[in-house]
């Protein structure tokens, strides 16, 4: 298996050296880094993506979302918690640790780097970034054993990958409703 | 500082042809240090940091604790780049150092070890920022302020767990424990490996100028900024290993 040190983008045959569920992982991480690419003009950024179902409440400026993170269910994160548990297990019982380590290490190489905070003291943004490496990290490991069933059932941790593909930061549970915002309000990128 | 004389005081080793050139106790030097840090970068994060994700209290402090697990993983696979480049990659050759046989187990325990063994980590990435070899000199400047906010979120969070009079025991306990087992992090007080890497620019301090140093900042931690006493050390060690 090859060995990455740094990457700014998913290396190519990934999805084939990850075996069952690796195209999944690796059109997410494509569209992580298409949200993400970093705009040519100053000033300028990209457009917040389409917008997905209705069922979910959109935040747009980043002081509203990173004040959100404080008010997160518990639960959720439990929930998901016990998701990516889970998942992990079952790879490891079907012998893919191989191929689950590669998915997280490629993951955090790629998503890393593209979420530093342009302050480095900037502890919000770092919060902000974990989420979404935690929230990958996550999804990565579901989608691996995805083909495998029985996790995710509902689909919780697909749909969690279908928002992060297309640029959305799922914050989470608040009071009943589900957040989103787009990564560049999430890092803070001036709108337009 | 030493009086030491290193013979590449002031001169720089661009890169691996240039360090090759020089022979092979320049890269068996070089490849100790680089090594070092590739094995407790990993260790850190492994040992410390991703089983504090799960010990946060709050969604941020969660994403906080993953996001400083993952940037300890991407230093670590930096010196292994460098030990690669080097041709003297061998991560695996000796256990990570003492401090890592500290379990953490609570959120107040991984809060104070980013306080306190980042802050160790900081003393001996300051003395490398100077390493005659330039892509360690390199790579140490720029991981510079990402362990500089891992020091300053354990110290701030610490100042604000030691206001909590439930609290104020476990900060001083995981302290004192933390300062201890991290002393002999720095290496032996007669090393040879040390003595080496002066004479070559790799490093400017001995380990006890290191650890001294360490101590004078831990001393500030817990005295000026947590209002605790400091444990009793000797800024010398002579362990068994160097
Ligand atoms: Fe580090
Ligand atoms: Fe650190």
């Amino acid at each position: 298996m090859a060995r990455h040190f740094e990457l700014s983008e998913p290396p190519a045959g990934l999805a084939g050296e990850l075996g069952r569920g690796g195209d999944r992982v690796e059109r997410l991480l494509h569209g992580f880094c298409e949200a993400t690419r970093p705009s040519a003009a100053p000033g300028f950024t990209s457009p917040a993506p389409a917008r997905p179902a209705t069922r979910f409440t959109v935040v747009l400026d980043r002081g509203t979302a990173a004040a959100t993170m404080d008010l997160v269910d518990p639960g959720w994160l439990a929930d998901l918690d016990r998701r990516r548990a889970a998942a992990r297990s079952r790879l490891l019982e079907a012998g893919r640790e191989d191929q689950l380590e590669l998915a997280e290490h490629v993951a955090m190489l790629v998503a890393t780097p593209r979420l530093d905070p342009a302050d480095p003291q900037d502890a919000e943004a770092r919060a902000v970034s974990g989420a979404l490496l935690w929230l990958i990290g996550t999804v990565v490991a579901g989608a691996l054993a995805g083909g495998d069933g029985g996790e995710d059932e509902d689909g919780t941790l697909a749909e969690l990958a279908d928002l992060l593909e297309s640029g959305w930061w799922p914050i989470g549970r608040v009071n009943g409703r589900f957040l989103i915002t787009p990564y560049t309000a999430a890092r803070g990128e001036p709108r337009d | 500082m030493s009086d030491t004389l290193g013979v590449l005081m002031n001169q720089v080793v661009s890169g691996p042809a240039e360090a090759r050139a020089l022979g092979d106790e320049y890269i068996t030097a070089v490849g100790k240090i680089v090594n070092s840090h590739v094995r407790n970068e990993a260790a850190g994060a492994a040992i410390f940091d991703e089983p504090s994700i799960a010990l946060a209290p709050t969604p941020r402090e969660k994403w906080l604790a993953c996001r400083m697990a993952m940037e300890e993983y991407g230093h670590h696979l930096k010196f292994n780049k460098l030990a690669a480049d080097l041709g003297v990659e061998d991560p695996y050759a000796r256990s990570p150092l003492s401090v890592f046989e500290y379990e953490v187990g609570s959120w107040t325990e991984y809060v104070m070890t980013k306080a306190i063994v980042d802050l160790a980590e900081v003393v001996l990435m300051e003395d490398l920022s100077h390493c005659s070899y330039l892509p360690l000199r390199k790579l140490c400047r720029s991981l510079m302020p990402e362990e500089r906010f891992h020091v300053g979120f354990g110290t701030t969070t610490a100042r604000q767990l030691a206001a909590d009079p439930a609290k104020r025991d476990d900060v001083r306990r995981a302290a004192h424990e933390l300062i201890t087992t991290t002393l002999p992090f720095f290496g032996r007080s007669d090393s040879r490996n040390n003595e080496v890497f002066r004479r070559w620019g790799i490093k400017r301090m001995t380990n006890d100028e290191c650890r001294a140093e360490f101590v004078r900042r831990t001393r500030a931690l817990l005295e000026d900024e947590l209002g605790l006493d400091h444990p009793e050390v000797d800024v010398r060690w002579h362990g068994t290993s160097s």
